[in-house]
């Protein structure tokens, strides 16, 4: 057997749940601990750097046994989570996306990241979902999505 | 064309769209043999008492009932099929073209100049027979990566150091991730699928993708990636050659669906091509029967594509044309 590629902590919350997945999520990945909680179960994904088919087959198969006993909140969906949930239309299956990160580019220097968004405090309420503005922490420019909006927030139209 | 010309014979471009025909007929000047070109089925089917050897078509000829005759007659008179999707991407329609079993070549552009090298590079490897190698689709000299695959969790390892060298070479995160879960699905594929026994029988596909094996001679296999700025070009290649054209089809007819249903049970979910079909510009299948099957995934640094936009697709067969240079 290989070695786990990912990591999974969990604790128990008065509602049910919170817990943080980091790493690839692979053939070596088993949610069967989170599967087993009921109430409100938040995910931490923003660790996650990949998911493959086998790690996909195993996350969809957590988020339906989960339907009708646990509620899902997904929290800090990583920029390679975001991918997958665009392009695959049940990997968010019945949950709820909280936040997730997205990348940013200063148009002045040049600089890179990958910020938290949060989708009820930094989205705007309208229908087109819009992300605040964002000063570069190292010169002030302005950063913007080096994604188009519409393509990378594809994910809450099908929330 | 380097080497003189064996024959003559022409190709055939049959477009509805008249700047497509304009366009597509400057490109394929570059190959050196007479053009062609007709805006319909019946202007098409006229040329092919001329015996093209190459066919270009807009994906809605294609589709349509008279434009299947017609490739029933250009198949007949010998000439190989490519066909060009000149509109908006639409997935529903790409699961129909990979239904008919005469699709082979599915170019994608919305724009057909920016298709300029697939077509010239997806003519010349039909005429040639020369059809293995991602190097083809780089600028010339490029020099590529090899890492061959000699225990089936060394997966995990390549892929993080072909994360971290992406990483290096400032493709950024995004196309990084993307060549990391790529290559990551292509080796999954050639570990757990290529391998079958002298009757053609797959001998681990349903193996739990946990197990740890060596893998040695011809269950070796081989990634090999390259970049020149414009695309980043990753390969892998096994030495079984058991992938078939049928299963190709197959799996890309269930794989342009965005909601996806994992097959149960220790093997392969099945949702590998679909992913790497979200995440490529071209998916290119390189196959020679019993010897080797060859898969390139090209990324187009040039523009941002969408993710999960549906990428041109190829599939050539060695033994369906010519022999090799």
């Amino acid at each position: 057997m290989s070695a786990p590629s990912y990591d999974l902590k969990i604790e128990k919350t008065a509602e049910g749940a919170e817990a943080w997945i980091s790493g690839m999520l692979d053939e070596s990945t088993d949610l069967s601990p989170l599967a087993a909680v009921k109430g409100k179960i938040v995910v931490d994904l923003s660790k996650v750097l990949l998911v493959n088919s086998l790690g996909l087959r195993t996350w969809i198969q957590f988020l339906r046994a989960a339907r009708g006993k646990a509620q899902v909140i997904l929290r800090g969906c990583s920029e390679p989570v975001v991918g997958l949930l665009n392009m695959v239309t049940n990997a968010a299956e019945g949950a709820t996306v909280e936040s997730f990160y997205a990348p940013f580019e200063c148009e002045s220097c040049g600089d890179e990241r990958s910020v938290l968004i949060d989708v009820q405090r930094d989205l705007g309420q309208g229908d087109q979902p819009e992300f605040p503005p964002l000063p570069c922490p190292k010169c002030g420019g302005k950063c913007k999505l080096t994604d188009s909006p519409e393509r990378y927030l594809l994910f809450l139209g099908d929330g | 064309m380097i080497g003189g010309r064996v024959e003559e014979r022409p190709v055939l471009v049959v477009h509805d769209s008249v700047k497509a025909r304009k366009t597509l007929t400057r490109i394929l000047s570059a190959i050196e043999r007479p053009i062609l070109s007709a805006e319909g089925i019946d202007g098409g089917t006229a040329h092919l008492a001329k015996g093209p050897e190459l066919l270009f078509m807009s994906h809605g000829l294609f589709l349509s009932e008279a434009g299947q005759k017609f490739l029933e007659a250009a198949e007949k008179s010998g000439a190989e099929s490519c066909v060009i999707l000149g509109g908006p991407p639409n997935r529903d329609e790409m699961s129909r073209l990979f239904q008919y079993t005469a699709f082979s070549n599915l170019l994608m552009d919305e724009e057909p100049v920016l298709l300029a090298d697939g077509v010239v590079i997806t003519a010349l490897k039909l005429l040639r027979g020369d059809i293995f190698g991602l190097e083809k689709y780089l600028s010339w000299g490029v020099d590529k990566t090899r890492r061959t695959l000699k225990r089936s969790d060394q997966r995990r390892e390549i892929v993080s150091q072909l994360h971290e060298q992406m990483l290096s070479l400032g493709l950024g995160r995004r196309i990084a991730s993307m060549a990391a879960h790529v290559s990551d699905e292509l080796m999954s594929n050639a570990v757990f699928h290529a391998a079958v026994d002298e009757g053609g029988k797959s001998v681990r596909s349903d193996a739990p993708r946990t197990d740890v094996f060596e893998l040695s001679g011809r269950d070796e296999a081989e990634l090999a990636y390259a970049c020149d700025g414009r695309f980043l070009a990753l390969s892998v290649t096994d030495r079984y050659g058991s992938l078939r054209r049928k299963t190709i089809l197959d799996s890309l007819a269930r794989s342009t669906g965005s909601n996806m249903n994992p097959r149960p049970g220790p093997g392969g979910a099945g949702l590998g091509l679909a992913l790497v079909l979200g995440y490529v510009t071209h998916l290119v299948f390189n196959l020679e029967e019993g010897k080797r099957t060859e898969v390139v995934a090209l990324f187009d640094l040039r523009r941002d594509i969408p993710a999960g936009a549906p990428p041109s697709v190829n599939i050539f067969e060695r033994h369906r044309k010519g022999t090799e240079q």
